[in-house]
């Protein structure tokens, strides 16, 4: 059996609510990798790896944190979700 | 890493800041899915029932081969599969990404934030962040194969949890508990004593079995839900709902690493044992809200242990098993040994990498500066505020700013994410069908079941997809990309 076509024996309406049935297909790795990777795990993005709070500075997030509006949190109106 | 396939579904919250709002927060959630899908062709959307919840142009699949939709009021965005750790960070932040983008285009970030959290301190909501682990059909999934994941669960919330102001009220029926409280002076006592001012996991107040195959009720430790959206004589999917909404990438990394690990521990059969708890939800609580940040816990032996150490037996399994077995795996045990370490010292020394230490510091430096009690709401505000999106506002993203909370992706590979599918997996195969269909004209959602025609212009899933007038297409192996088998059917 080609690859990607149903099988005569499976409804193609039940297909497409998700895959109903077992077809028996090698499992095979694919060697490429979407996003650029110029990381290594021992070469981060960026920022210490134990930063030092107590050098950030405090001055820029204190007042960051100052923009926020004391009420907002009171706004916040959110259903139950799963 | 090896032989695993992930994936993180977000449910979003939207605040809207003002005082009276015309709409609710689900009409913003509607605009925002029109104008990714009709103005910004970000991917095509759904034109039949997916379920009796998602109806016609409720959301879609996108060119990234994730899905942006709109599920019970809230954005959601389930991210493509991944099968390394650095694409699934890129992904779920280019979720963020893509809708942040919208409010903007949109003209409402003046007045609507995006906010990655699980809860709502006031109403009590919830709204998850679910992980998603693929798993071999062979995998023990029975009460003792998946029993040897609890003790994991319960105590990863030390460097998975996101932190937040008070607790969760309980309700009786539609009746809060603390109202019932205040009728009985032996309730009141009880209903203070769970009162804190800050525990280090989001979700914990809201789970209430130990295993349980439903999402929106009695949510559990671990879902038992049997839906491997893949060839289910090779696969299950391990679907988890337990965790929190990360900021941090570290701790994305980490949480999807470890558990990654650990469930490969369980399928090897290398997992400790002797872990068991005697009720696992309650410590799940307890560890949540220790103040003292000592995490003991008591096993059903009656052996008393702390978090961390719980979380050094898996360690020192998962490092003599696996420790070689490719570099993301060293990675994992990298950071993992490190944060443990870290653990048992001063939390500060967390900022950055672990998102409820991020939080408690900043909230700490606030409420001193600004000699606040616990109980000022201002601090809820910033509670929230942590979790917005928008890197201008978000807290989390002034420490990023601040070089205090270090990276594991770029910001160039976010942005490639947002429509760009992983290239080693199925939803690379998807991705095509996506941009394919997303380059043609389509019915409005209300016009596409008034024709003639019985089957709707196209169907998409996440194992299959069929177009109109040709036969459906089945990926059953999510290892698998199927790109040319996509083009060679599709004709392109």
């Amino acid at each position: 059996m080609k690859i990607g076509q149903v099988p005569h024996h499976i409804d193609e309406r039940f297909i497409l609510s998700e895959f109903p049935s077992p077809i028996g297909l090698e499992r095979r790795e694919q060697p490429s990798s979407p996003i650029p990777k110029p990381l290594g795990p021992s070469d981060d993005g960026g920022g210490p790896k134990r930063p030092d709070p107590e050098s950030a500075q405090k001055d820029n997030l204190l007042k960051r944190m100052r923009k926020v509006d004391p009420k907002q949190a009171e706004r916040y109106k959110q259903r139950t979700g799963e | 890493m090896l032989h695993r396939i992930f994936g993180i579904e977000t449910e979003y919250g939207l605040l809207i800041n003002e005082e009276q709002p015309d709409r609710p927060p689900s009409w913003v959630a509607y605009q925002i899915i029109e104008h990714l899908f009709r103005v910004k062709r970000y991917g095509v959307l759904d034109l039949h029932h997916r379920g009796y919840d998602e109806p016609p142009g409720n959301g879609g699949f996108l060119l990234n081969g994730g899905r942006m939709y709109v599920d019970m009021g809230h954005l959601e965005f389930a991210s493509p599969e991944c099968h390394s750790l650095r694409d699934l960070v890129a992904s779920d932040r280019a979720g963020d990404w893509i809708l942040q983008d919208a409010i903007e285009e949109l003209g409402l970030a003046e007045n609507v934030s995006l906010i990655k959290n699980n809860i709502d301190h006031e109403t009590g909501a919830t709204f998850g962040c679910h992980e998603n682990y693929l798993v071999s059909r062979n995998f023990p999934f029975s009460y003792k194969g998946l029993g040897k994941l609890i003790p994991f669960l319960v105590t990863r919330q030390i460097f998975t949890g996101a932190g937040r102001i008070g607790s969760a009220e309980n309700h009786d029926g539609w009746i809060p508990i603390e109202d019932l409280a205040g009728q009985d002076p032996l309730m009141q006592a009880s209903h203070e004593r769970l009162a804190v001012p800050f525990q280090i996991s989001q979700r914990a107040d809201y789970i209430v079995n130990d295993f349980f195959e439903w999402v929106q009720h009695n949510r559990a430790i671990i879902n038992t839900r049997d839906e491997p959206l893949a060839d289910p004589t090779q696969f299950r999917r391990i679907h988890l709902l337990v965790g929190d909404s990360n900021l941090s990438e570290i701790a994305t990394t980490l949480k999807m690493g470890t558990t990654g690990l650990v469930l490969q521990l369980i399928e090897d059969g290398h997992a400790p044992t002797g872990l068991d708890f005697h009720d696992p939800v309650e410590t799940l609580r307890a560890v949540s809200r220790d103040s003292d940040r000592t995490w003991m816990v008591t096993l059903a032996t009656g052996e008393r242990l702390s978090a961390i150490d719980i979380q050094d037996r898996f360690l020192e399994l998962a490092r003599k098993h696996y420790h070689g077995q490719d570099e993301e795996t060293d990675w994992v045990l990298e950071l993992w040994e490190g944060v443990l370490n870290d653990l048992r010292g001063d939390y500060k020394q967390l900022v950055g990498r672990v998102d409820w230490a991020s939080k408690l510091w900043l909230l700490e430096t606030f409420r001193e500066q600004e000699n606040l009690p616990w109980e000022d709401p201002w601090l809820k505000s910033l509670d929230l505020e942590y979790h917005n999106v928008d890197p201008q506002k978000g807290l989390y993203f002034g420490l990023v700013e601040e070089g205090s909370a270090p990276r594991v992706t770029t910001n160039d590979a976010i942005q490639l994410a947002k429509y760009a599918p992983p290239r080693n997996t199925r939803a690379f195969g998807r991705g095509e069908v996506i941009r394919h269909l997303s380059e043609q004209s389509w019915p409005d959602v209300q016009d596409s079941h008034q024709s003639e025609h019985r089957f709707p212009p196209y169907v998409i899933n996440w194992s299959v997809f069929q177009v109109r007038g040709s036969s459906a297409f089945i990926m059953p192996d999510p290892f698998r990309t199927y790109a040319q088998e996509v083009r060679d059917h599709l004709k392109i």
